[in-house]
């Protein structure tokens, strides 16, 4: 290889698409070292502290597209106190120096500010793409300046951000922008300007997909959809009208005209009677997301599914119940992921929920069921045993019974043999959260069975430190682990501290963990970045006391500079 | 004498558990199987040494103690009865911070979601879709006679009738103005097409009348009560007109109702 002028080689790795595998040619030598580095277009950091944004650009001046990650999952449940950091400013300050061209960013879990937006929209003049999710910081006047600078928009996709409305933005994209393929604000509050939105979609003729807001009303979404008959993902806005009324006929009709819509989410809002105008779309749609639709009832629910008999991903709120589960078993039989929600999180119980009965029936009747994040009642390890038995393709098991450490309702037993059974016979599992009363066996199980697995949450479960333990030695391709409200320990903590360095990061919180053993791993491994979060900003405990939140993940950065008050790193 | 287990979930020995004196011990087992386990030692070798009565002696005491005195001892840590009181309730008592793992928009989605705005039709039960909009916010409906589309109003977001007024008038202009612009016989009656202003909602001077349906279900005029009560027990506005206020007050015309369908042909009045 190294006899071939270095155009071959770069032609070669253009082959190589996945991260890992540009990573691994980079090691070699030095000539596929710089071969690589140069041609490299598309970069993933999984957390923006281990390395500074200052090292990317000069590895990889001529990136493209840059996908960073920033707080710790937990993050999304606010378990991260404000102000944490993961700033995006730092990062495209950088890149603006170093990589002009860059087309695409993608940012998750990450603050940026209106001022950094406007910086990415005046900095790169062929930026394409924008992606935040879950991300804050930023309100409508960074939006309106993206929309204002960027000429060759292709995609702003806005998932599940905070957002603070100043105004009307869409009015914002000159008329000369006719580049959107997709645009998604469903997450936004604010006013929307609906003629020019149409006018937005109307000239915007290569549009593949549409998000709305909730402040958009079913009378312009009637009027959207006739302009643009080619949409293949659609977010609806408030999906509210009179049944009788010529708007709603509009749309019904529109809809028909829709041949090629594949994917369906909104609803914040609906009437009941104006759903029907959605079957028709129903037998074409291989994604359905209903999991906003907190007053769509179980009949309707049930309707819809049965005309979505091509359904490969559904996203749904508990409010189907059991028996909703039961049609989607019998009718989705091509159904490859599956979420359902809780509609009343906070609530006593007696709000409708899901429980064993609906995993089990999903289990027996779809085959190709490969991921599922399932939040129910109860769970027991009979239905476990089975849902394992009849699934083992598995991919991502993500469980959640609402109650903590609630056991087996029908033995009182601990959960322990219902997972073991899951990692026994999933032996793709690459993604697996545990719930319900657990002791330190389930761990013995995961440890031993799950040896592919990649990212492992665990919440008020184990009795020791064994538990922990067993896990750290069992699972070789562990990455993310994050724990809270376990009885984990400084031995386990410290038992094999050199894994944290193959790992991309550890979150311990409401654990027994003390400062002492942090430091201890502080010091042991330099490479690691030690974090220790006090709610209070205090730490004035001294060595024994106990650390509230944890946060350990490997970084050639060092330090951060940028730890608020209440992080210590150690 | 050796440690007593604290649960039988982790099948520590056999000797006869202090748990056992306790009524439904098996629940006690599990309750504590996922609690934290440091403190476990310190517990066991205080349940022997405060001990019951007559000492180590368990079999003695299980005929003549009466389970509830072990609780009473007081040294069962207070997690032990606050596990009890917990388990009891189908959810933990305060909530914990960041359970369920949903993103905290999810938390908001039922109360924030308008239930379901209904039309009115055979099926419809009014009360159903209005007892969930009264106990969150004071949104409630309001129509217009002669409009088969309505809107909602949020009552806590005024402070009084002329306020209210207003409101209403900004509601429905627009409405009424396209209204209007779709149906050309409409056109050409008095008021040319314009907005007109929607006034005399209060006083009955004007070509509408504002009522209100109470929680009691009575139809009453707005503007009696302080506004305060007002908001409270209003739970959907109607604009009825005039003419249609005078003749009802007759003894053999109908009453006005908030389920009756509008009078006019939507698909009429909308120009199809």
């Amino acid at each position: 290889m190294t006899y071939f002028p270095e155009e071959v080689v770069e032609h070669i790795f253009d082959f190589l698409t996945s991260h890992r595998d540009r990573n691994t040619v980079s090691l070699v030598c030095k000539a596929w070292y710089r071969v690589e580095r140069l041609s490299r277009r598309n970069v993933f950091i999984g957390n923006c502290y281990a390395v500074k944004p200052g090292t990317l650009v000069s590895r990889f001046p001529r990136i493209r597209s840059l996908k960073l990650k920033g707080k710790p999952h937990f993050a999304d449940f606010n378990l991260v106190p404000p102000g944490w950091g993961a700033n995006a400013l730092p990062w495209v300050e950088a890149i603006a120096r170093g990589c002009p061209n860059l087309e695409e960013l993608h940012l998750k879990r990450m603050v940026i500010s209106d001022e950094c937006l406007e910086l990415l929209a005046r900095s790169f003049p062929n930026f394409r793409a924008l992606v935040l999710v879950s991300c804050e910081g930023f309100s409508t006047d960074g939006l309106a300046a993206i929309a204002t600078h960027c000429k060759w928009l292709r995609e702003l996709d806005l998932h599940e951000n905070e957002v603070d409305d100043r105004g009307e933005w869409i009015s914002c994209f000159p008329d000369s922008c006719t580049s959107l393929v997709s645009l998604n604000f469903a997450c936004l509050k604010g006013e929307v300007n609906a003629l020019a939105l149409e006018r937005l979609v109307t000239r915007c003729t290569n549009l593949q997909s549409l998000r709305l807001s909730s402040a958009v009303s079913l009378e312009t979404l009637s009027r959207v959809i006739l302009r643009g008959p080619q949409l293949r993902d659609l977010g609806t806005g408030s999906y509210v009208h009179d049944p009788r009324s010529e708007p709603y006929l509009n749309l019904a009709s529109a809809f028909m005209a829709c041949k090629s819509l594949r994917s369906l989410s909104g609803f914040w809002e609906v009437t009941a009677q104006c759903l029907p105008a959605v079957y028709p779309i129903c037998s074409n749609l291989t994604t359905l997301n209903l999991s906003y639709a907190a007053s769509i009832q179980g009949t309707e629910l049930i309707k819809m599914i049965r005309h979505s008999r091509k359904l490969q991903s559904l996203w749904v709120l508990d409010l189907i119940g059991d028996r909703g589960l039961c049609v989607v078993a019998s009718t989705c039989k091509e159904l490859q992921e599956l979420r359902v929600f809780p509609s009343d999180p906070s609530g006593d119980g007696s709000a409708a929920s899901v429980t064993e009965e609906g995993l089990l029936s999903v289990s027996m009747g779809c085959p190709k069921l490969h991921s599922i994040l399932y939040f129910c009642r109860q769970m027991t390890n009979a239905a476990l045993i089975d849902v394992a038995k009849n699934c083992p393709r598995f991919t991502r098991f993500r469980l959640c019974v609402l109650d903590p450490r609630k056991p087996d309702p029908l033995t009182s037993r601990p959960l322990d043999e219902g997972f073991g059974a899951i990692v026994r016979s999933c032996r793709e599992l690459r993604r697996l959260s545990v719930s319900g009363l657990l002791t330190d066996k389930v761990f013995h199980y995961i440890g031993r069975y799950a040896q592919k697995l990649e990212m492992l949450s665990v919440a008020f479960a184990g009795e020791s430190d064994r538990g922990m333990q067993e896990l750290m030695e069992g699972c070789r391709r562990l990455r993310k682990l994050e724990i809270r409200d376990c009885p984990f320990g400084d031995a386990a903590l410290l038992k094999d501290a050199d894994k944290y360095e193959t790992m991309r990061s550890l979150w311990m919180s409401s654990c027994d963990v003390t400062l002492q053993a942090c430091q201890a791993l502080a010091a042991k491994m330099p490479r690691l970045n030690v974090e220790v979060i006090s709610d209070d900003g205090d730490f004035a405990g001294g060595a024994v006391c106990q650390v509230e939140k944890l946060y350990v993940y490997r970084t050639v950065a060092g330090p951060r500079d940028d730890a608020p008050a209440y992080v210590w790193t150690l | 004498m050796e440690a007593v287990s604290g649960g039988g979930a982790r099948g520590r020995g056999s000797c006869p558990k202090l748990l056992d004196l306790i009524p439904n011990g098996g629940d006690w087992s599990e309750r504590d199987g996922g609690q934290r386990d440091y403190g476990v030692a310190e517990e066991q070798k205080l349940e022997l040494r405060l001990g019951l009565p007559g000492g180590e002696d368990w079999r003695a005491v299980r005929e003549e103690e009466e389970p509830p005195s072990v609780l009473s001892l007081g040294f069962l840590p207070v997690r032990a009865s606050s596990n009890l009181s917990s388990h009891d309730r189908a959810a933990p008592s305060s909530p914990v911070v960041g359970w369920p793992p949903i993103r905290s928009f999810r938390k908001n989605l039922a109360s924030s979601s308008f239930s379901k705005p209904s039309y009115p039709s055979q099926n419809e039960n009014p009360g159903k879709t209005d007892t969930q909009e009264g106990c969150r916010k004071s949104l409630v409906k309001i129509n217009m006679d002669g409009m088969p589309i309505g809107r909602k109003i949020d009552l806590k977001a005024h402070s009084s009738y002329d306020e209210l007024s207003s409101a209403v008038n900004e509601l429905f202009r627009g409405l009424i103005a396209a209204q209007r612009n779709e149906n050309p016989a409409l056109r050409n009656q008095s008021h040319g097409g314009r907005r007109q202003a929607i006034t005399g909602l209060l006083d009955g001077s004007g070509e509408h009348t504002l009522v209100y349906e109470d929680n009691e279900g009575d139809v009453l005029l707005v503007g009696d009560v302080p506004w305060d009560m007002f908001v409270a027990a209003a739970k959907r506005l109607r604009m009825l007109k005039s003419s249609e206020l005078s003749s009802s007050l007759s003894v053999s015309s109908p009453m006005p109702t908030f389920n009756s369908p509008p009078d006019d042909d939507p698909l009429i009045l909308l120009k199809l």
